[in-house]
């Protein structure tokens, strides 16, 4: 076998070049592969936004619907209830939201929601994950109670926005999913108005 | 030679036959420098397997072995999966593809020898992972849970019952149920997700483990190993590492160019890769028009139905694929090539390629009168090929020929007279010309010809 | 010997390639006596008429249950709000799959024990010609519970769902005698008993629109398939070039 005319530049070339080519091609090749983890069409359109009409609700109540398998919670706070908010802030560990992960932008304000009367809110409570119970009713939960949420499992407590007291296994406000209205008496909770018309 | 003993390189070698094992079966492997078109099929197959593995594991991400649920998610896989629909076929192709490798490979094997002494072993293992692979064929084929899947099966499995005595219960035993159900869907998933495939890993690296300590054959059939340098190494070897890997890398890339063209332009072809009727789902009450199995099982398939008698039938199934594994005790010819082997070893061997053909067509087909009877004389003829094989071990005597020529002849004709039945009687006498002729041809011909005689093979090789 | 070998290698790939595993039926009907139908994938007009139609013709008996709303919006560039408003009647969503309402009891009740096959794959294992025969060859027949009988699937459970847009056909048979001296009966030609809204053009496009988004709707990857198969095609092309000019390279040493 005769190695001596050669050239080992070429020949080291010819390989790089196929090496570099094959390389690019086997990457290229394992993106179908990659790619098929992602979520597919059929979990998309599980996770799609959730059209809620709340026309129907009275005053004071919660209605709960699901959004990419969570619970959802709506509440229509009374005016009193809102009157709550105001003087419960030495009470709470982040009264004015600035934990950012917890609330789109549009409720980072002292209602945690778009208008006063409808607060949305994801009804996982951030310690471990239970869910709390909706508490309206002043005393129900101790002397001091002026109404909000109480999770059962380790004492956790948050108020009529969701935002959580101090002193308590949990450690952040209740969470705002990103939603909207679509019309006065219709939320699309999924999308903000901003996401939506995109 | 001294394995690297610095580096990170040495500190693997210290603790494993890494640089040893590279050298052993890759850099200072040597193999015959005259591989032709024939040898490229080993590594094909290996690439086959290595697609199969990695669209079969992605596959079992999305698909659901549940009666209810399985058909389904294949479509889920089609439709509503990122790519799911590339990734189905490549394995549905992939497996079709495997069979035509797997074919071509054998068939190289049976042209040159490959199978005869020192390498009786590797043979051995390479049929046992044929034997696997149609397993693993088969049950990967009811996954899906189509109605072709479901009924095809069902005939499949149902040939257990016709085993005397146990029968029955074998059949129960294998499906878990009296009929193909979902329980029958959950073994096979078991099974054909890790267990076949372990069993073919171990299989695999058995027959190259086997290959390597013997070393290749080569196209002129000549031991590499009895011409050596003075440093030991074959006069007509070259190391695998580089020139075969280079040569591999070529192959496999006009192989994937031809996989990648099925994939893309014709996954169906023509419904022979994925069959129609599959694409309705599995439905116990309606069977398809036209069961038949997917074309790589149909050569064995027709030879069942040529015997009328079910277990018979049976019995001859599995007999056609047993002969193969005694290849290496029948054919005791010393000359391993084909290139010297006499004119009617070769005439025999396209004759058997012939009929393999034909039977797999024949399988494909609904049974007929004309059918029926070219199954059979097409199946005397495909183990006569064996009986021919030991023939031409060495030279016969006029005796031998003759003898062997009237036994036989009259051996198959008492067949037709006591078993051979049909609804126009012609057909049997005028099929019957076709194993005649054979015989005429492998067994008299030597008589008036020197069609029997053999060529010297050369010391070395030549090309 | 080896010219043989390559021979046999090219006769297996040619029945392969060139014969087909699909069972041809008999029918009373010559084979593409009615046309065939010319499968336009790339046509969307085509392709959204077929939609349309397929919803609402077939959908209320048929389902697609495989095939989302979405998809195929998206692959037929139907927009969300004009495909809710329009094809979806069943206050379903629009990334829910194509299910229909009726229970298999009831389905198999009202017809003859049949249930309607879902169309999003049924289209895969009959072909569209076959979809294409069978929408154009039903005819008048007073022994059958909906009226008409079908040439290309006697004594179909169906309905003819498209009356009103065909009309209502007469099937002329002539009898005939095989080889083997048994009677049966060849179709002639068809009549028109009762004009439908479309004239026989008109219908012959409805047709059409149905069976392409049928096409379609068995296999939406089609749509894309052989454009990246094109790009694999020449990436490997490249490739192999490469590769061989290595292989050549590293051979010139062997003697």
């Amino acid at each position: 076998m005769a190695k001596d005319n050669i050239d080992p530049g070429r020949r080291t070339a010819i390989t790089a070049g196929t090496a570099i080519v094959g390389s690019i091609g086997a990457a290229v090749a394992t993106w179908p592969f990659l790619s098929s983890m992602n979520p597919s069409a059929s979990v998309l359109a599980a996770g799609a936004p959730v059209e809620v009409d709340v026309s129907k609700m009275e005053l004071g109540q919660q209605i709960q619907e699901v959004w990419r398998r969570k619970p959802v919670w709506i509440i229509r706070r009374t005016p009193e209830m809102v009157s709550t908010l105001a003087g419960l802030t030495k009470k709470l560990r982040d009264p004015n939201s600035e934990t950012e992960s917890q609330q789109p932008a549009f409720a980072q304000n002292e209602f945690r929601s778009i208008n006063e009367e409808f607060l949305v809110l994801i009804g996982i409570c951030t310690h471990l994950g239970c869910s709390p119970e909706f508490k309206p009713t002043p005393g129900e939960v101790g002397a001091t109670w002026q109404g909000g949420f109480y999770c059962a499992c380790h004492g956790s407590r948050f108020d009529l926005a969701g935002r959580v007291f101090k002193n308590v296994p949990a450690n952040k406000n209740l969470e705002v999913p990103p939603y909207h209205f679509i019309t006065e008496n219709r939320i699309l909770i999924g999308l903000t108005e901003e996401e939506a018309s995109a | 030679m001294s394995e690297q003993s610095t580096g990170l390189l040495g500190w693997i070698n210290a603790r494993f036959p890494l640089s040893k094992m590279m050298r052993e079966h890759l850099s200072e492997y040597y193999a015959p420098k005259n591989f032709n078109f024939w040898y490229f099929f080993g590594s094909l197959a290996l690439l086959v397997l290595v697609i199969q593995i990695l669209s079969g594991i992605f596959l079992t991400m999305h698909y659901k072995p549940d009666a209810a649920l399985a058909f389904a998610s294949v479509e889920h896989i089609m439709r509503d999966v990122n790519w799911g629909w590339l990734i189905r076929y490549m394995h549905s192709t992939g497996a079709s593809f495997f069979f035509i490798v797997v074919y071509l490979h054998m068939f190289r094997g049976l042209m040159y020898g490959s199978f005869k002494n020192p390498r009786e072993l590797i043979w051995l293992f390479g049929m046992l992972i044929y034997v696997a692979l149609m397993a693993e064929a088969f049950m990967g084929y009811l996954l899906p849970w189509g109605n072709m899947s479901y009924w095809g099966a069902q005939v499949i499995i149902n040939l257990f019952n016709t085993i005397p005595f146990i029968g029955e219960a074998v059949s129960e035993w294998i499906r878990g149920d009296f009929v193909i159900s979902d329980a029958t869907l959950n073994r096979f998933f078991a099974l054909h997700v890790i267990a076949v495939p372990l069993a073919l890993l171990g299989l695999i690296i058995g027959h190259i483990l086997a290959l390597h300590e013997v070393g290749s054959n080569n196209p002129d059939g000549v031991e590499i190993k009895k011409t050596k340098g003075a440093d030991g190494i074959p006069l007509d070897g070259i190391p695998f590492h580089p020139y075969y890997t280079v040569k591999d890398i070529l192959g496999s890339v006009v192989f994937l160019a031809i996989f990648a063209f099925v994939i893309f332009f014709m996954p169906e072809m023509n419904g022979y890769f994925l069959e129609p009727a599959n694409f309705d789902p599995a439905n116990a009450l309606n069977t398809p028009d036209h069961i038949a199995p997917i074309w790589y099982f149909t050569p064995f398939y027709t030879v069942l139905r040529a015997i009328p008698d079910p277990f018979l039938g049976f019995m001859m199934m599995a007999m056609a694929i047993v002969v193969l594994f005694l290849l290496p005790w029948i054919d005791r010819n010393p000359i391993k090539s084909i290139r010297y082997r006499s004119t009617l070893f070769k005439i025999n061997l396209i004759i058997f390629v012939i009929t393999f053909i034909i039977l797999g067509y024949l399988g494909l087909k609904s049974v007929t009168d004309l059918y029926s009877q070219l199954a059979l004389r097409f199946t005397e003829i495909y183990f006569l090929f064996f009986f021919m094989l030991w023939a031409y071990s060495k030279p016969r005597s006029s005796g031998f020929w003759i003898g062997s020529f009237i036994v036989l002849l009259a051996g198959l004709t008492a067949y037709d007279f006591l078993a051979n039945s049909s609804e126009q009687p012609s057909l049997i006498w005028k099929t019957w010309v076709i194993p005649a002729a054979y015989l005429f041809i492998t067994l008299l011909l030597p008589q008036f010809t020197n069609w029997d005689s053999e060529k010297q093979v050369p010391e070395r090789v030549t090309s | 010997m080896k010219i043989l070998n390559k021979i046999l290698f090219l006769l297996v790939l040619s029945i392969l390639t060139m014969s087909s595993a699909w069972s041809a039926s008999d029918h009373v009907y010559a084979k593409n006596q009615f046309g065939k139908v010319n499968i336009e994938l790339k046509n969307k007009a085509s392709l959204q008429r077929g939609a349309k139609y397929f919803v609402n013709y077939c959908l209320s008996c048929h389902p697609a249950q495989h095939s989302r709303y979405k998809r195929v919006a998206d692959d037929l560039r139907i927009s969300e709000d004009l495909m809710i408003d329009n094809m979806i009647f069943t206050g379903q969503k629009f990334g829910e799959l194509m299910t229909v309402a009726m229970k298999r009891e009831d389905a198999q009740k009202w017809f003859l024990g049949v249930d309607p096959p879902d169309l999003s794959t049924h289209v895969r294992a009959i072909g569209p010609q076959a979809v294409y025969e069978y929408l154009k060859t039903f005819y008048a027949d007073d022994n059958r519970p909906f009226g008409v009988n079908n040439l290309y699937l006697p004594n179909s459970a169906m309905p003819h769902v498209l009356i009103g847009l065909q009309g209502l056909q007469q099937a002329n048979f002539h009898a005939s005698q095989d080889s083997n001296g048994s009677e049966h009966k060849e179709f002639e030609k068809f009549g028109m008993i009762k004009q439908g809204s479309l004239s026989e053009q008109e219908y012959e496009q409805v047709v059409t629109d149905i069976v392409n988004f049928l096409a379609y709707l068995s296999e939406p990857a089609q749509l894309i398939r052989k454009n990246v198969g094109v790009g694999v095609l020449f990436f490997l092309g490249i490739l192999g070039m490469l590769a061989y000019f290595l292989k050549r390279n590293y051979w010139q040493d062997v003697h």
